[in-house]
C-alpha cells in the first residue's frame, strides 16, 4: 500500500471544482484533528472498545475520502470493518497501518498548506 | 485562514455559478439544500461543493438539529449523512415520513459506501435517493438536479391540491347558498298554496303536492270570489325549476281576485282564460302554461269552467258517472286571438271535484307504462267512502306504488273539494 500515491490531488481538486481555498480549509481541519483522532483510536485499540473504534474509523474514512487519499481510506475502512466484525486478532496490525497512512497524509497535506500547491 | 462555518448556520449563495443547474428563468428562486452531517470535514466539503454549484446551503450538525431545520426552513432538498450520533440518517427519514407536514420532503441519504443491503434499508426507511461521499462533481450535480426536479414536481402537485381544496370549499359554500335560496323560493311557493280546510262555507278542501325538484311549476288555488262563489284553478308552467316557478307565480298574480276584477272585469272562467291567453304568450324558449279555471256558484252548486290545454279536472259524482271536465283546447299563448268558452256542470251534495296535474296520471311504472287517467279515476272512486283527506293521501300512495319510488318525474298536484250535504249548508255553518 505504501507504493500507492498518498492521495490523488488532481481528483480531489476536481471534486472541489478547483476551489483551492476550500481544499486548504479542509486540509487545515484535518491536520488539526488527526492527532486527537489517532490518540482516540489508540486508546480504543488498547481497551478493545469496538464501538468507538468503528465510529472513529468511519469518520476518518470519510475525511480521508475528501482528499482522495485512497490508502488512508482503505486502511480506515479495514479497521472499521474489523471492529464491526469483532476481528480482534487483526486489529493491532490494521491499527498500525491506519496510523502510518494518516501520518503520510498529514505530511502531504502540511506540505501543501505550507508550501502551496505543486505546479 | 478561512472562516469555518458552524452547525446549523445559513450560508449565503455562492457568488459564482460555474455550472448550469440554475440557468433558465431569471426569476426562479435559488433552491435551498439542507445538509445534515455530524462530521465537519465532510459537511464543509459537501457544503462548499454545493455552493459552488450555485445552491443555497443550510447546515445542521446532527439529526435532531436537521429535523428542526427541515421543519423551520422547508428546504427544497435534504441531504442526510447516514451515520450520526443520536438520530441517524434513516431515523430522520422515518421521522420526516411520519410527519403529515413534512412527509413530501425530498431526502437523499449520504453514505461512504454503496452496499446494496444498505441502499435497500435506506429506501425502506424513507430515503428518496443516495449520494456517495466519494461522488464526483458531475454525479453530485446530476443527483441533486434530479432530486430538485422531483421536489419541484411534488411542490407543484401540493400547490395544485391546495388550490383544488380551496376551490372545492368555495364551490361547496356557493352551492349551500344556492340551495338555501332555492329552499326559500320553494317555501315561498308553498306559502302561495291554499290552506286545507273550508275555503267557503259548505265546502271542504284537501290537497297533496309534490314537486319533482325543490321548485315546481304547478300551482293551484281555491278561494272565495265574492260571497256566493268559489274560484278555483290549477296551472302548470312548462319546464321545471326556478324559471318555471317564477312564471307560475306571475300567472298566479294575474289570477288573484282583485286583479281579475281589474284586468278581466269578469269572473267568468272563459273570459279569464281568454285574457290570460292574450297576456301570457309563448316565451322565446317555447315555454307556456296550461290552465284550468272553475267558478262554483255555491247556492246552486253550478260549476262553470274553462281550460287551456289542461286536462286536469274530474267530477266524481255520487249519483251518476264520473266526468272529466276538460275540452280539447290549446295551451295559453299559442294563438292570442282565440276565445275560450265556459262550460258548466251541476254538482250534487257530497260530490267531489278533483283538480290534478298530469304528473300524477303520467307516472310511469318501472317498465315504463303510464298509470293513466282510468286507473287514477278508479282509485279515486274506490275511496268514495273515505274522507277526502284519506282519499287523496291513499291515491298518492297508490301512484307511488305504481311508480315504484317516491320521486315523480314531473310535478304532482292533486286537489279535491267536496260540496257538503245541504244540512251543512252555508247559512247554518256561518
Amino acid at each position: 500500500m505504501e507504493d500507492q500515491p498518498v492521495m490523488d490531488l488532481a481528483a480531489a481538486m476536481e471534486r472541489f471544482d478547483g476551489d483551492q481555498d476550500l481544499f486548504l480549509t479542509l486540509a487545515e481541519m484535518f491536520l488539526e484533528r488527526s492527532p486527537e483522532t489517532l490518540a482516540v483510536i489508540q486508546t480504543a485499540l488498547a481497551d478493545k472498545n469496538l464501538p468507538v473504534l468503528a465510529k472513529e474509523a468511519h469518520k476518518l474514512k470519510g475525511s480521508a475520502m475528501e482528499f482522495c487519499a485512497r490508502p488512508a481510506v482503505a486502511a480506515a475502512a479495514q479497521l472499521e470493518e474489523s471492529a464491526r466484525q469483532s476481528a480482534v486478532s487483526e486489529m493491532a496490525a490494521i491499527g498500525e497501518q491506519v496510523h502510518a497512512e494518516v501520518q503520510r497524509l498529514t505530511a502531504a497535506l502540511r506540505m501543501i498548506v505550507e508550501k502551496g500547491f505543486p505546479a | 485562514m478561512n472562516p469555518v462555518s458552524g452547525a446549523a448556520d445559513v450560508s449565503e449563495p455562492a457568488p459564482r455559478i460555474v455550472d448550469k443547474p440554475l440557468t433558465g428563468k431569471a426569476a426562479e428562486p435559488v433552491p435551498v439544500i439542507l445538509l445534515v452531517d455530524d462530521d465537519e470535514i465532510t459537511r464543509i466539503s459537501m457544503a462548499g461543493r454545493l455552493k459552488r454549484l450555485g445552491y443555497r446551503v443550510i447546515e445542521a450538525g446532527d439529526g435532531v438539529a436537521g429535523l428542526a431545520a427541515i421543519r423551520a426552513q422547508r428546504p427544497d432538498l435534504v441531504i442526510l449523512d447516514w451515520m450520526m450520533p443520536g438520530l441517524d440518517g434513516p431515523s430522520v427519514c422515518e421521522a420526516v415520513r411520519a410527519d403529515r407536514e413534512l412527509r413530501s420532503s425530498q431526502v437523499v441519504l449520504m453514505t461512504a459506501h454503496d452496499q446494496p443491503e444498505q441502499i435497500a434499508e435506506g429506501l425502506s426507511r424513507g430515503a428518496d435517493d443516495f449520494l456517495s461521499k466519494a461522488a464526483s462533481k458531475q454525479e453530485v450535480l446530476a443527483r441533486v438536479q434530479a432530486s430538485l426536479r422531483s421536489s419541484a414536481l411534488v411542490r407543484e402537485i401540493e400547490r395544485t391540491r391546495d388550490d383544488l381544496d380551496r376551490s372545492h370549499r368555495l364551490l361547496s359554500a356557493k352551492q349551500a347558498e344556492l340551495e338555501s335560496e332555492l329552499q326559500s323560493a320553494a317555501d315561498f311557493m308553498r306559502a302561495q298554496l291554499p290552506l286545507p280546510g273550508m275555503p267557503a262555507p259548505g265546502v271542504s278542501m284537501q290537497w297533496a303536492y309534490q314537486p319533482s325538484l325543490a321548485l315546481g311549476g304547478d300551482l293551484f288555488q281555491v278561494s272565495a270570489w265574492g260571497s256566493e262563489t268559489l274560484g278555483l284553478y290549477i296551472l302548470d308552467a312548462s319546464g321545471h325549476g326556478v324559471a318555471a316557478a317564477l312564471r307560475a307565480v306571475a300567472l298566479m298574480s294575474f289570477l288573484r281576485e282583485d286583479n281579475l276584477a281589474k284586468a278581466v272585469g269578469s269572473f267568468d272562467p272563459g273570459a279569464i282564460v281568454t285574457e290570460a291567453n292574450r297576456r301570457f304568450p309563448l316565451t322565446q324558449d317555447g315555454e307556456y302554461f296550461t290552465l284550468w279555471v272553475g267558478r262554483l256558484h255555491l247556492p246552486s252548486r253550478t260549476l262553470s269552467y274553462a281550460a287551456a290545454g289542461h286536462s286536469g279536472a274530474l267530477l266524481h259524482s255520487l249519483q251518476g258517472a264520473s266526468q272529466w271536465l276538460s275540452s280539447a283546447s290549446l295551451p295559453l299563448g299559442f294563438d292570442p286571438t282565440i276565445a275560450f268558452d265556459s262550460a258548466t256542470a251541476q254538482l250534487q251534495p257530497r260530490d267531489r271535484l278533483y283538480l290534478l296535474s298530469d304528473g300524477i296520471y303520467e307516472a310511469p311504472s318501472p317498465t315504463g307504462e303510464l298509470w293513466g287517467r282510468d286507473r287514477l279515476q278508479a282509485t279515486l272512486e274506490r275511496h268514495r267512502t273515505h274522507t277526502l283527506a284519506h282519499s287523496i293521501g291513499d291515491t298518492m300512495t297508490t301512484a307511488r306504488q305504481w311508480l315504484g319510488g317516491d320521486i315523480f318525474p314531473d310535478d304532482v298536484a292533486l286537489l279535491g273539494i267536496e260540496v257538503l250535504d245541504s244540512s251543512g249548508s252555508a247559512k247554518e255553518k256561518s
